[in-house]
């Protein structure tokens, strides 16, 4: 990426902030209560407040690895269920309608389940997990169908060992599949673990912060830990992509030019 | 040693190929020709063990098969060294094939969509040579080569594969000059294949 284009997009980011800090201090204005929406330099203040107290960082990191965690189980669920589901007739049958009923059901009742299942720490990798999966599944799966059927006659033809087709044919297939799940399912795995620490409130966790804001009524506290959150789902969604991209760069799984393939 | 017998293959509710035997001559180049849709791909794809015969069996002492497809079949991740390479773990031979191939550039660092569809087909010719073959299938393997480069091409290829079991699917008379053996497939379904004499003219 060349300067000009990093400042370009620099500017974007900043144009984009200051329309939409603006509509927000204006609609603030109108209300005039920070027990309703507070404005920008309120939460500013309580998020700097937050930022010095200790408690933050803890609660902050124990939420993002409780998260992560829950997002490297379902990568690796979902990438063998697609293995599973690709490779036998009887376990697609039975595992594809299981895959597409949690897909449809609301994470909600999920959580309202589990909590009589499992520790209130585990419960938001689990529902994490749980979420995140079928996004995983379909994506690779949808890779695995995609192979080259002219590509596996050659591996056939030149007796590639089962190591050589598994990483000069059928990974380098599937990656771009599989960085598109991992894309979408980012976002979906922040919003689904903090509601779970929402329901579930586990000690150390921005959903119990979440909960006690909306408890007791303070709403620039709630506005401040919102905010955290998106900014926290947006380092994570772009360091990981990055450090995904280069991995797979690296191994020369991606030709050139198609490294950002989109499914 | 390559006999088929008795082969009989069932295609989507079709018979290709019915009760067909044949003893291919061994370190021979044996064309086979016959009209378009007939079955010369699937006999061949049969015999490379991608199809299995509905009836029949294959006797084959080969070990290894190269096959030369109608199209090139590159893996589009790889250059064009990785691609010759996956099939001949020795580096100085993949590049050496490259480099008779492409005696004026040096494309081992390109991958598939940077080069021409004659360059990819090529690439494949080297990839099946650097595999050094016992059998060597080949499914109209210089089309989209212009003139002088398939003149070239072609001259190295049966040079090289000299003394080898090849057999060469072709709608080109000029590849016939390689050939010791000339089949015609006979029927329809596929029942037998009628031998010609031919000589060979080649430039060895």
């Amino acid at each position: 990426m060349t300067v000009k284009k990093i400042c370009l997009s620099v500017i974007k980011i900043l144009v984009a902030l200051v329309f939409w800090g603006g509509v927000w201090f204006a609609v603030s204005l109108r209300v005039n209560s920070d027990f309703f929406f507070p404005a920008p330099d309120t939460v500013g203040a309580e998020l700097w407040h937050l930022i010095g107290e200790k408690s933050f960082w803890l609660t902050t990191c124990t939420s993002l690895l409780r998260v992560l965690w829950g997002i490297s189980i379902s990568w690796i669920l979902g990438t063998l269920l697609a293995y599973l589901t690709a490779s036998s007739r009887f376990l697609d049958t039975i595992l594809s309608p299981a895959i597409s009923a949690v897909k449809s059901t609301p994470v909600a009742s999920f959580i309202i389940l589990a909590l009589l299942w499992m520790e209130r720490g585990i419960l938001p990798v689990f529902i994490t997990a749980l979420i995140v999966i079928p996004i995983v599944w379909a994506n690779v799966s949808e890779g695995i169908r995609s192979v080259d059927r002219n590509l596996v006659e050659v591996a056939t033809v030149y007796r590639f060992s089962l190591w050589k087709k598994l990483f000069r044919l059928y990974v380098p297939s599937v990656v771009p599949y599989f960085m598109a799940a991992c894309k979408s399912s980012l976002g979906m795995a922040w919003k689904a673990g903090i509601a779970a620490e929402i329901l579930a409130t586990p000690d150390h966790s921005i959903g119990k912060e979440l909960y006690y804001s909306k408890t007791y009524l303070e709403t620039p506290t709630l506005f401040a830990w919102t905010l955290i959150v998106i900014l926290l789902s947006l380092i994570i969604e772009k360091l990981l992509v990055y450090g995904l991209e280069r991995l797979t760069k690296k191994l020369r799984m991606i030709p050139k030019g198609e490294a950002h393939a989109e499914h | 040693m390559l006999n088929i017998e008795h082969l009989t293959l069932r295609y989507q509710k079709k018979t290709v190929l019915s009760d067909l035997s044949y003893s291919f001559a061994e370190g021979k180049i044996t064309a086979i020709l016959g009209a378009s849709g007939i079955g010369k791909t699937t006999l061949l794809h049969v015999i490379s063990g991608l199809l299995t015969p509905s009836e029949g069996r294959i006797q084959s002492s080969y070990e290894r098969c190269a096959y030369l497809f109608q199209e090139p079949r590159l893996f589009p991740w790889m250059t064009a060294l990785e691609n010759v390479s996956a099939v001949c773990p020795d580096k100085a031979k993949a590049l050496y094939f490259l480099g008779r191939l492409f005696p004026d550039s040096d494309i081992s660092a390109l991958y598939p969509h940077e080069l021409s569809g004659g360059m990819k087909q090529r690439v494949s010719i080297a990839r099946a040579l650097a595999y050094a073959p016992d059998l060597v299938l080949m499914d109209e393997p210089f089309r989209g080569l212009d003139a002088e480069t398939r003149l070239a091409t072609s001259d190295l290829v049966f040079q090289t594969l000299r003394e080898k079991t090849v057999l060469l699917v072709t709608h080109d008379e000029a590849d016939l000059d390689y050939c010791d053996c000339v089949l015609h497939m006979v029927g329809s379904p596929v029942t037998g294949l009628e031998s010609e004499k031919s000589g060979r003219v080649s430039a060895e």
